[in-house]
Formats: C-alpha cells, structure tokens, sequence
C-alpha cells in the first residue's frame, strides 16, 4: 500500500451507485438479465478488471437459475463490485481510494445490523417517495465482531493505492436512532420525582449512549483495523450541525476526541460532513485534538465560472471562517458537484441531463483559490462534495476524470 | 364551565410499510397511481379505526399523502411557487421542497385541493365526525409558512407573515365547508432554538400575534394552536391571550413544566405534547395520565388535549400507531377521572 506524496492528493470520499448487476446479483427478489450482464461486460473491459469474465459467466448462470444465490455467489458479485470501483478509481488516477462502499448495504444500516443492542424498527419518511430505515437502540450496545475489516482485508489486497476506510461517526449514528435504552434508563431515575423533566433527561439520555457507542463499539473497532494495517480513518458525520447549539457541538468534540484518543501515532484521522453550517463548525474544528483533515463540500455552494478571484469561488471563501477559529489542519476540499443541478452553469462547466460537469480547468481554479487562502498547498486534498452514488457510473467516471485532471493542471501551476 | 379531557394527534402521521413499499415502486415506475391511492386510502381507514377504537376525540386521516406541510398550501394560493430544491425540516432527518413567494399572496380562485390529498372516505366512515368538531387538520401557521418559504417579492418577514394570515383564512374556510371542525394551527419556528427558521425579536411575535388575530379569530371552527420543537416559556404568555384560540400546545420534550408554571392560561385548555414524536420508546397510558394530571395541577387549564409533541411522521408506522393507542387510553383514564 502505497503513502501519497503528491501535492494536492486526490481521494473518493464516499459511496458509488451499485450497479444494476451487484443490485440484482445479491437481492432474493430481482433477476438478472441482459442489460445487466451487458454492464457488468461494458465496464469489466473498459476498466480491464482482473478476471471479471468470471463475473459474467456467473451473472449469466444467475440469470437461467430460478433459485435464490447461494452466499457464496452473493459473496462474488459483491467483491466484484469492490473490484469494479478499484479499478475505475485507479484508471481516473485517484491518489487515495476504498471499496465506494459496494460491500455495505448502506452506511447506517449496514453498521448497526452489526452492533449488538440496536433493533431495526422500519422505514421512515424522508421527503416525497423517499425513506430511510431507522433504528433503537434497545439495550447497552457491544461489539459483537469486527465489522470492517474483512473489507479493508479485501481492498487491501486489490489495489496499490493508498487505502482510505470510511466508519459512519458516533454522533451520526445516535442521531439517526431512537434512543429507546438510556432515555427509559433516564426516566426510570426520575419516577420518584413529582414533576417529569423530559428536556433534562433526553439530553443526558444521548450523551451516555454516544459515549457507551464509543467506547464499547466504534474504539474496538478502530483498534481491529489499526492492528490490521489500517493508515487512514474517515469518520463519516453527516449528521453534525443538524442541532446547531453549542451543547450538541461539544458532545461531537467530546465523542470524537474520545473515538480518536491514543491511535493517532499510527493511523491518520479525517471528518467527512457536507451540506452543514461551517460557520459552527468552524469554531469547534480546533478542538478535534487527532482530526488531521476535514473533508467538505464547497462545490454545491460556489459558482462554476473559471478564475480564482473570490468573487467567483463564494463556495470556498468558507475556508476562511476556519482560519479565522485558528484551525490548522488539512482539508478534503470538494471539487465536483454531486447531485441534480438545475441551475445555468458558468464558463467552467455545462450541463447534461441533471448533471453539471465541470471542467479539469474549473477544478483547478477551485483547488488554487483554496490553497492560496490555505497558503499552504500542503493542507489540500480533492475530492467530490460527498459520494457520488446518485449519479450513474458514466456521469462518476466523467466526474472523477476532471477532479482528477484539474488535479494536475493545478500541480503544473503550483510547481511554477 | 365543565372541564373537558380530548385528544388528538399532531398533524402528518407515518405511512405503513405496505405503502412504504408501492409508493417507492411508483417513485420507479414499477407501480399505478391507482394503487398507490388504492394504498393510501387503506392506510388512513385503518388510522382512523385506530382512532376512534382508542378513544381519540378529534379524529384525523393522518394528512398520510402530504409530502410536507407546505406544498399544498403552496398548490392552491398565487403567487408561490412551487420549488424543487430540499430543505431540512427543522432538526430531523426529513425535507421539504421550498417554494418562493414571487408575487403577492393571493388565496386564487381554486380551492384548497382537498381531493388530492385528504382521504374523505376514512373520515366520513366514522359518522360523528362527519361534519363536526370531531373532524380535524393541522396546518401550518403564517409565522412558520413566512419563516420558511424563499421570499423574493415582499422582503419582509412582517409582510410576509400578514398575507400568509389571509391565505390562511381561505384555506380554513375551503376546509369548514368539507365538515372539519377543528383545525391545529401548528407554528414549530415560534419556538425552534435554531438559525433562520426561529423567532428572533419580540417584533415579530406581535407581528404573528396580530396576522393571526386580524385573520383568524372568528373564522368557523376550533383552532388549537401548537408549537413544538422549542421551549415556548418565553412567549407562552403571550400566545394564551391571543384571541380565536380555544388551546395552547406546549411540546413538553422541549419545555420544562417548572418553567411554565406561573402562567395562567386565561381559560384556555391546554395541549399537552407529553408524548416524544421522535422517540420509538412508548409511552404507557398511566405514565401519559399522570403527566398530564401534574400540568392540569399546576396549569389550571380549562382543559386538557393530550398530543404528541410533534406529528409522528418520524417514526414507522408500528410505533406512530402505537403510540396513538396510548393516548387514546390515556385520555380515558383522565376523562374518568376529571369529568364525572
């Protein structure tokens, strides 16, 4: 495995699409047929994945059989799909890389199916047709087994690259989950009180089940990848800032510092969050004691003219508020839009279907203005503003090609 | 005057798995509007049989095919238009589209769509609450419609505030003439402790105090006035003397009783949010009833309306439901006990 020494590094940072054929070759309930043999051949070749015709004769046997995959077969398609995505990181020439999250079901659910004490309760609305399956924690949460590892195992093995693991982070998880264990634990304590007090009793209700999580889960786990090899930690925590007061922030510094506390010697530790309030994340940023780098999204916030004038990259002046708190760590910063866009793109960019695709020469000016504000071009990694699986693999592949081109187009002109 | 025990729940309640399931399959194209509707009027049937087997007093269809509060508003008055981009619903994991104000409000000539998005037929099978004050909505109020639509005509919250008053007033008097009786005005940015959404100077809660008297104290039915999501110590006083409000809601997940409990609540009755809409832990009848036999002690409301905190679209469906057979039983256990 190798350690990137590039200037500005380029990274995934979170899921790919799975594609139809990984969708269908695990799931009990949906046949494989020919257009997804006929993906999984596309991007075989064109990736020139190792061994992938043995993928397609699989998909192929899948699609005659009748009869459920066995969790052999399952077991296949799913490491094919962490190969496919390896391999399509690696050809765009991305520094730093990991599975796209293939082999998980999905970054909450597949975690705490594997902690004991949480309980999947069922879907939950998000917005129109949307949903999320949520989850309680219903008694004291133990790690049953590692959880990541057999993945990291696999990715290890698969690529030259260096490996970056993506965990879901504390204080998302508790967001994301109904506190059923400490809040009756809380309201037991107060059955001998006349007056119930429910504000006082949910906030320490999430405080000791953030802290119980940490310590009895996420730190063991972090233990079994760092003893395994593992380099570089991403801890995923797209939940901070929902509840934007300062009681909550300090919970998150408190869980995080916690997660991270004695492993740093060995293994680097970044923060992934997008679409938040920087502005409060900003003044607690300094206080994250082994978080090296924090990895953002600023491309959905800036605009897509070219230049590296401030007043055409408002989406990273947002750096700056991280400055002015005293922070001195490094930034994932995100170069590529990643979700519908309906706006008019600016001179850096056009527009196909739902899609933006920016130029390697917008990602440039982007990547530039970041490390002028940084003065420091050693605190800059690239990235896309989150992960990429709302976008089909056509649009990822463009997507992560630029970010990889503007990439070098930058290093040209930082070299000079 | 007697004192009166009722219950209700909180607005948008959560959809079943069934149509959790169909309504993702058409999102795809893999299933028919029909059945999707097929589905949605099943879903609020079997609601309200819950309701009213459980001793709800204000019975709803659970508002189950709104995707947000706003967008029906915003389907029938000109001058919002409708927005595609997502915004996060106050502190929870769900998201509304935001419409923008481009011209000045106007309650239009349509009628509030009522056939797209309630569900008649469950509510007219319960004949009490055919045409009574038994058939009741929740929608949002003008301080919390103001705070969070896109504003590019009037520039002023103020303003803003006094013409969703009127819009407000038509889409009340559309919903009377369909039989609802009682209509929950729920107002979360009131009390929200977050960002732009949250109230902000005392200005602007005589300015929601004054749209809403100008507006909507004498319109035809019950109005129960909620706010949730925030601690409302601060301006509960104030909301217990507006006029054309027969009960004030408080969302006691947010709001300590001992923080409330020199207020008097001027003959209003009071809607006790005891109940965590975000919380799958479920609550028992006697643990509901004796919270709210502490707040009718200290509070001396009028009344009591026991509630969820807020509308229990975050959680499955299971646990909404549940959580509805507890109140109902609790309402019970108190009407036996205050209304002999």
């Amino acid at each position: 495995m190798q350690i990137v020494e590039t200037i500005f590094p380029t990274q995934e940072i979170g899921s790919i699409a799975k594609p139809g054929w990984r969708v269908k070759g695990v799931s009990t309930e949906s046949r494989i047929g020919p257009k997804e043999i006929e993906e999984a051949a596309y991007w075989g070749k064109f990736l020139s994945v190792k061994g992938y015709e043995e993928l397609l004769e699989i998909l192929k046997s899948r699609a005659k059989s009748k009869s459920p995959a066995s969790e052999e077969v399952r077991d296949k398609i799913r490491s094919f799909s962490v190969k496919y995505v390896l391999a399509l990181f690696e050809k765009v020439g991305l520094n730093r890389v990991y599975s796209g999250e293939q082999w998980r079901v999905e970054m909450y659910e597949y975690l705490v199916r594997n902690i004991e004490g949480f309980k999947l309760l069922g879907s939950v609305h998000s917005f129109d047709y949307k949903y999320f399956t949520k989850g309680a924690i219903v008694g004291i949460p133990n790690y049953k087994h590692p959880i990541h590892l057999e993945e990291f195992e696999y990715v290890k093995k698969q690529t030259s690259r260096e490996v970056k693991i993506p965990i879901t982070g504390p204080y998302t998880v508790v967001d994301w989950s109904f506190n059923e264990y400490y809040e009756e634990q809380a309201r037991q304590r107060e059955k001998n009180n006349r007056r119930i007090d429910l504000r006082r009793t949910y906030f320490d209700a999430r405080r000791n089940f953030m802290l119980d999580l940490v310590r009895r889960v996420l730190r063991p786990e972090i233990q079994s990848l760092v003893q395994n090899g593992a380099k570089w930690i991403q801890i995923d925590e797209p939940a901070i800032t929902t509840r934007p007061d300062d009681q909550e922030m300090e919970l998150f510094v408190e869980a995080i510092n916690e997660l991270t506390r004695g492993f740093s010697s060995t293994c680097t530790f970044s923060v992934h969050n997008c679409y938040s309030d920087y502005g409060l994340l900003a003044r607690y940023a300094p206080q994250l004691k082994d978080i090296t780098q924090l990895a953002l999204e600023f491309a959905n916030r800036d605009s897509s003219e070219l230049g590296t004038e401030p007043e055409v990259r408002p989406g990273y002046t947002d750096l700056q508020l991280f400055e002015d708190q005293g922070y001195r760590g490094g930034f994932g910063v995100g170069v590529t839009h990643v979700h519908d866009y309906n706006g008019k793109p600016g001179n850096g960019a056009s527009v196909e279907g739902r899609n933006i695709i920016e130029t390697p020469k917008l990602v440039r000016d982007r990547i530039l203005f970041a490390s002028r504000l940084l003065k420091d071009p050693s605190r800059v990694s690239v990235n896309p503003d989150c992960g990429l699986r709302t976008r089909s693999w056509e649009i990822t592949y463009r997507k992560l090609q630029v970010m990889a081109e503007g990439a070098i187009l930058a290093r040209k002109i930082n070299a000079n | 005057m007697a004192f009166t025990v009722e219950s209700t729940i909180t607005g948008i309640h959560s959809r079943s798995e069934e149509t959790v399931r169909i309504s993702r399959d058409f999102d795809r194209g893999r299933s028919t509007e029909k059945s999707l509707s097929q589905s949605f009027a099943k879903d609020a049937a079997d609601l309200v049989r819950l309701e009213k087997r459980s001793g709800i007093s204000q019975i709803s269809d659970g508002q189950l095919k709104w995707q947000d509060y706003i967008r029906p508003i915003a389907e029938s008055v000109e001058g919002l238009a409708m927005g595609a981009d997502l915004f996060r619903w106050f502190d929870t994991n769900s998201f509304y589209r935001r419409p923008t104000v481009t011209g000045e409000l106007r309650p239009g000539k349509k009628q509030f769509p009522f056939r797209k998005y309630v569900v008649l037929s469950a509510l007219d099978s319960v004949p009490a609450c055919s045409r009574s004050r038994r058939r009741k909505i929740s929608l949002l109020g003008p301080y919390t419609l103001a705070s969070l639509v896109e504003d590019r005509h009037y520039n002023s919250k103020v303003e803003l505030a006094l013409a969703f008053g009127k819009v407000l007033r038509k889409v009340i008097g559309d919903l009377s003439k369909l039989g609802f009786g009682t209509i929950q005005i729920n107002e979360p940015s009131l009390v929200y402790r977050y960002g732009v959404s949250a109230l902000t100077n005392r200005q602007e809660l005589e300015v929601f105090v004054s749209s809403f008297e100008q507006n909507l104290a004498d319109t035809p039915v019950e109005l129960l006035l909620h706010t949730y999501f925030g601690d409302c110590s601060k301006i509960l006083e104030d909301l217990v003397r507006m006029k054309g409000i027969s009960s004030v809601g408080v969302d006691f997940t947010q709001t300590s009783l001992s923080d409330i409990e020199s207020v008097e609540l001027d003959g209003k009755s009071l809607a006790c949010g005891c109940v965590d809409g975000r919380n799958s832990l479920i609550e028992s009848p006697e643990w509901i009833a004796r919270f709210c036999r502490e707040a009718i002690k200290t509070l001396k409301p009028s009344g009591i309306v026991v509630l969820p905190s807020c509308e229990l679209k975050y959680l499955p469906r299971k646990y909404a439901d549940e959580k509805v057979a507890s109140i109902g039983k609790a309402t019970l256990l108190l009407k036996k006990e205050f209304t002999k």
